[in-house]
């Protein structure tokens, strides 16, 4: 079914050895799709609503969501969407030790969402794949920092910025990322390790000004149909895109933030925050059409990655990962909202009309006009 | 005598203050300077390269520091009452409650800020203690907007407010603002540092952009926008902001300001943004380099250039639609119809107007359009080519193959200000003329789009074109009607071309909800579509009765159409009792004509069937010209023809 929104899913991960042996109290509670945030000391709890909740703390009780269940929630249909030819991406948003890795990535016997997605994708193209029907599966990696893109694939070209395109046959690309062909799992968790090493190192220094470095791992899948009798070709081609989100991270919220607007009605100290909420303001309409001002876009090249799956027949699914436990509370509370603000991201292109008052006018009278004939008929 | 006594107590405590500085051991004091200066160090410099794993670890050390200082400073302050030592204490004071909000421990944090407020601002007017006291004010806003209570936060962004303007209203030569390390300083005057000179007009400016978020929290968006307008213009004047991001937020301001109608502002605020730029461009322009660098800021500024335009462009089209609206609702002041929500057009700014950039001569940007309502044509048409201007100027940047999406944007922004500009237009034939441009260049970008990627907005553009060949087809209608000659055969070809490609875009964009797999239109219509697939079906049927044939068999198949079309929408409310309240009018006209419509049909089957014998040969559809001249030659049909139109 096609959406104009995001799907928004949160996990909570099980308590670690060090929170075992503390004692430590959870505060996350889930029922069905609210995720609830309670606060040792005060009693109003928060309450939040997502399209999947899942509740990974015990894995004896019944709601357990594992990492099958995970993926066949979320994966399986990003991968359909792909083989019919649409693109998908998957967002991961989470701060280090809530479990985003492990979600994501999974270990041997514990598979995460990508792994299981990557063998589902070697294995319908095993069954599929025939003379008329080929399949290509090309990688690419790039990270996002400070604006500037970087091919993580190609070291040599790492300082360089990639310039972001939307062309109008072709889609959106970045122009020179670099696509390598793969044929297993095994091949993309090799090419993930080696990019992940020429990550930008200032952006994992947790006290540096702007720490913030979206990673985007694609996989694109390419169909040729063939029509053995004449030869002629058709292609389908589709992207699926794993972003790794940034900005979840304890310094980010405590020190000096770069150009990150804080959620909530937190003031933002540095001037250079000052474009971000003077975008607000003018974002927030007065009950008109959205259409009527043009706001200029801050933060490009990720909200350009994020409209562009949007609507159509792309799927955008985001994954927010928390702990339970209570030391985490300011953390688990900022990504709930950074994941409640997610929902509301919708893809602006809606269809406006005209008042069509005239219209209906001349057609009441129109229906007058019938029923007088008809009564003399 | 008065004056003399207190001038006489005010000499006495500088000289026991000196006295007492003096008399105490001199060690005491270089200590405390020592103590500051590594203060100082710790959590400017050190603590930016804390490990992760501990990562307060020079601001806990900074704190130990403090701690110790203060207490020093007590007991100086205790013996001697010396407003320099309280100043210093207050330093102190300060300085452990930033610590202790950095290291997440507000309660902590709020108390020391509170005492340093306290114990100063008795003296709150005195250059010692001022930018204490301002730097402790804006800390304690903040750390209430962090607590969540904007109400609190804004009472003490306030006061630091009031605090400034009380102080430069008194303000002289010698009562300069002395920064935090003249404090600790025991060795003779350096040379000012350049970051502690206009410390306090830094530290107002701050003051005013806090209160531009805490009244956003308010929702207070119009004061709100007023600090921020403060904000940037306080910029300007400290000659301390980067060229690129003040014209953009300049422009972004102006687009808040005119959903307000306040158009002056808004017009104002573009031309600073633009003023701003060309001054940039023209430092730019005499810099020398080719290298990545200068390359980027050339491309940095050839984007928010095109993005500043694209603001200046939507500025003519709002003044352009709220001129439409005032005037329409004027006509409508006596209808039934008149909406409920207001319509007004009065400024919404209230007492904050008053946001001009006084120290920028901005007139010859200001002078190119106008920030009054349009009442005639001529006034609309030197907006539309101003606007227009404004267009062209942002495609060349956003062009279709590297911005496919802004581009598209670009061009529904041209379709709009040719669709205003035809509403002030009285010429019916100039009407469609500006209507059909709109179909020319919505067309133009459609063909080049790719649906796979761009889906939406190739809704988007179906839509729009169904619209306005339906607007052209009106305006053809009328004319005919008002005419009592008979429509020529062009004419009806006109009519019936209009109203084929009116359907046929109304069609694709139904077309396009169709689900991938089935093929089939979805059961429950998505949220954002659903008026609008509802509406398009509404139109389709409308269009189909407009088609002119004197042939009665395609009468009939049209007919037909017609019906299915409303039918579709009678049946979809049915069944999703949700969507009624999208579409209740014409719900209603739907309903009457699938009651009716039949009883029409089968009284042209009837016909068509009795006049079988007359019509044997005629199965083409009379949508071209010659069949239509040809049907013409006979006679009586033409007047059948006529009548079926109207």
């Amino acid at each position: 079914m096609a959406t104009d929104k995001i799907k928004v899913a949160v996990r909570v991960r099980p308590f670690n050895r060090r929170e075992l042996e503390l004692g430590t109290q959870c505060v996350v509670q889930m029922e069905a799709q609210q995720t609830i945030l309670h606060h040792l000391e005060r009693k109003q709890s928060k309450t939040f609503a997502f399209d999947h909740c899942f509740f990974s703390l015990e894995p004896t009780t019944e709601k357990f969501a594992s990492q099958e269940i995970v993926f066949d929630c979320l994966g399986r249909d990003i991968l359909d969407n792909a083989f019919q030819g649409y693109n998908a991406c998957i967002f991961a948003y989470g701060q280090t030790g809530s479990g985003k890795s492990y979600t994501m990535m999974g270990g041997q016997d514990n598979k995460g969402i990508i792994p299981r997605l990557c063998d589902s994708l070697f294995d319908l193209i095993a069954k599929q794949q025939s003379l008329e029907l080929t399949y290509k599966v090309e990688v690419s990696y790039m990270e996002i920092y400070n604006e500037k893109v970087h091919d993580l694939l190609d070291p040599k070209t790492n300082k360089q910025s990639l310039k972001v395109r939307e062309h109008n046959v072709l889609g959106p690309y970045v122009d020179g990322l670099s696509q390598l062909a793969v044929t297993s799992f095994q091949d993309i968790d090799n090419l993930m390790a080696e990019g992940n090493k020429s990550r930008t190192v200032a952006a994992t220094n947790m006290n540096s000004e702007s720490s913030r470095s979206h990673a985007v791992f694609s996989v694109v899948l390419t169909q040729t149909l063939t029509d053995t009798k004449s030869g002629v070709s058709g292609e389908k081609v589709s992207r699926m895109s794993l972003v790794d989100l940034a900005g979840s991270e304890r310094a980010v919220k405590t020190g000096a933030v770069g150009d990150r607007l804080k959620e909530g009605s937190n003031i933002n100290k540095s001037l250079t925050t000052l474009g971000l909420v003077i975008s607000k303001l003018a974002d927030q309409s007065s009950g008109g059409k959205n259409k009527d001002k043009f706001v200029p876009y801050r933060d490009s090249v990720l909200t350009w990655l994020l409209k562009d799956n949007l609507g159509g027949n792309s799927k955008t699914v985001m994954v927010a990962t928390i702990s339970p436990a209570a030391d985490n509370y300011e953390e688990t509370l900022s990504t709930l909202r950074y994941a409640d603000r997610a929902k509301r991201i919708v893809n602006h292109a809606v269809v406006n009309e005209d008042p069509n008052a005239r219209i209906i006018r001349e057609l009441r009278q129109e229906v007058e006009a019938l029923k007088e004939m008809l009564k003399n008929a | 005598m008065y004056e003399v006594a207190r001038i006489y107590i005010v000499v006495l405590q500088v000289t026991l203050c000196a006295m007492a500085t003096h008399s105490m051991n001199k060690e005491v004091l270089v200590d405390l300077q020592e103590k500051y200066d590594k203060v100082r160090k710790l959590l400017d410099e050190d603590s930016k390269r804390d490990p992760p794993s501990e990562p307060y670890k020079s601001k806990y050390a900074a704190s130990v520091i403090l701690t110790d200082m203060k207490s020093i400073l007590v007991k100086l302050v205790e013996d001697s009452d010396c407003l320099k030592f309280k100043a210093m204490l207050g330093v102190v004071s300060l300085n452990l409650g930033l610590v202790s909000v950095d290291t997440e421990e507000l309660s902590t944090g709020e108390e020391q800020l509170m005492n340093c407020v306290d114990s100063l601002c008795d003296d709150a007017l005195k250059p010692e203690i001022i930018l204490i006291l301002m730097t402790a004010l804006n800390q304690l806003g903040i750390l209430w907007s962090e607590r969540g209570d904007p109400q609190k936060s804004k009472e003490y962004l306030d006061r630091a407010e009031k605090l400034y303007e009380e102080f430069t209203a008194h303000l002289s030569s010698s009562t300069a603002a002395v920064p935090f390390h003249d404090l600790f300083r025991t060795s003779s005057p350096e040379m000012p540092q350049p970051d502690t000179e206009n410390m306090l007009e830094r530290l107002y400016t701050l003051t005013m952009y806090y209160l531009a978020q805490v009244h956003g929290s308010l929702n207070d968006h119009v004061k709100s926008a007023a600090y921020c307008h403060t904000t940037l213009k306080r910029q300007l004047e400290s000659k301390d902001f980067d060229p690129v991001d003040w014209a953009l937020n300049s422009a972004t301001l102006s687009q808040f300001f005119m959903e307000k109608n306040g158009f002056s502002q808004a017009r104002h605020h573009l031309a600073a943004a633009s003023y701003i730029l060309d001054q940039y461009e023209s430092d730019l322009n005499l810099q020398e380099g080719n290298d990545e660098t200068f390359e980027a800021k050339r491309e940095r500024l050839r984007h928010r250039s095109a993005d500043v335009a694209r603001c200046w462009a939507k500025y003519g089209l709002m003044l352009l639609s709220n001129s439409r609206e005032r005037l329409m609702s004027e006509e409508n002041e006596n209808e039934e119809e008149a909406s409920g929500t207001s319509n007004s057009n009065t400024e919404e700014l209230g007492d904050v107007k008053h946001l001009w950039f006084t120290s920028l001569e901005l007139s010859c940007y200001e002078d190119q359009i106008t920030d009054k309502h349009i009442l005639v044509y001529e006034d609309a048409r030197k907006v539309f080519v101003d606007a227009q201007k404004w267009l062209a100027k942002a495609k060349q940047y956003y062009t279709l193959d590297e911005h496919a999406s802004d581009c598209v944007q670009i061009v529904q922004d041209l379709s709009q200000l040719y669709k205003y500009l035809a509403f002030f237009e009285e010429d019916e034939k100039r009407q469609s003329r500006m209507h059909k441009r709109r179909v020319d260049h919505l067309e133009s970008v459609l063909k080049e789009l790719n649906p796979q990627y761009y889906l939406l907005v190739c809704r988007q553009l179906w839509y729009e074109l169904g619209e306005t060949y339906s607007d052209i087809l009106d305006i053809k209608l009328q004319r005919l009607q008002m005419t009592d000659e008979r429509p020529t055969p062009h004419a009806l070809w006109k009519v019936n071309h209009l109203a084929q490609q009116s359907i046929s875009n109304f069609s694709k964009f139904i077309e396009s909800l169709r689900d991938a797999s089935t093929k089939k239109m979805p059961a429950r219509l998505n949220e954002d579509v659903l008026r609008p697939a509802l509406i398009a079906y509404f139109r389709v049927g409308r269009l189909y009765s407009k088609i002119v044939t004197p042939d009665k068999v395609v009468q009939l198949q049209y007919l037909g159409k017609s019906l299915d079309a409303y039918q579709f929408l009678v049946d979809y409310c049915r069944n999703d009792e949700g969507a009624k309240k999208y579409v209740s009018v014409e719900l209603a006209v739907c309903e009457d004509m699938v009651k009716l419509l039949p009883l029409k049909l089968e009284k042209l089957k009837h016909e068509v069937q009795q006049e079988g014998q007359e019509w044997k040969h005629v199965t083409a559809m009379p949508t071209d010209m010659n069949a239509t001249t040809a049907l013409q030659k006979r006679s009586g049909i033409f007047s059948v023809v006529h009548a079926e139109m109207f």
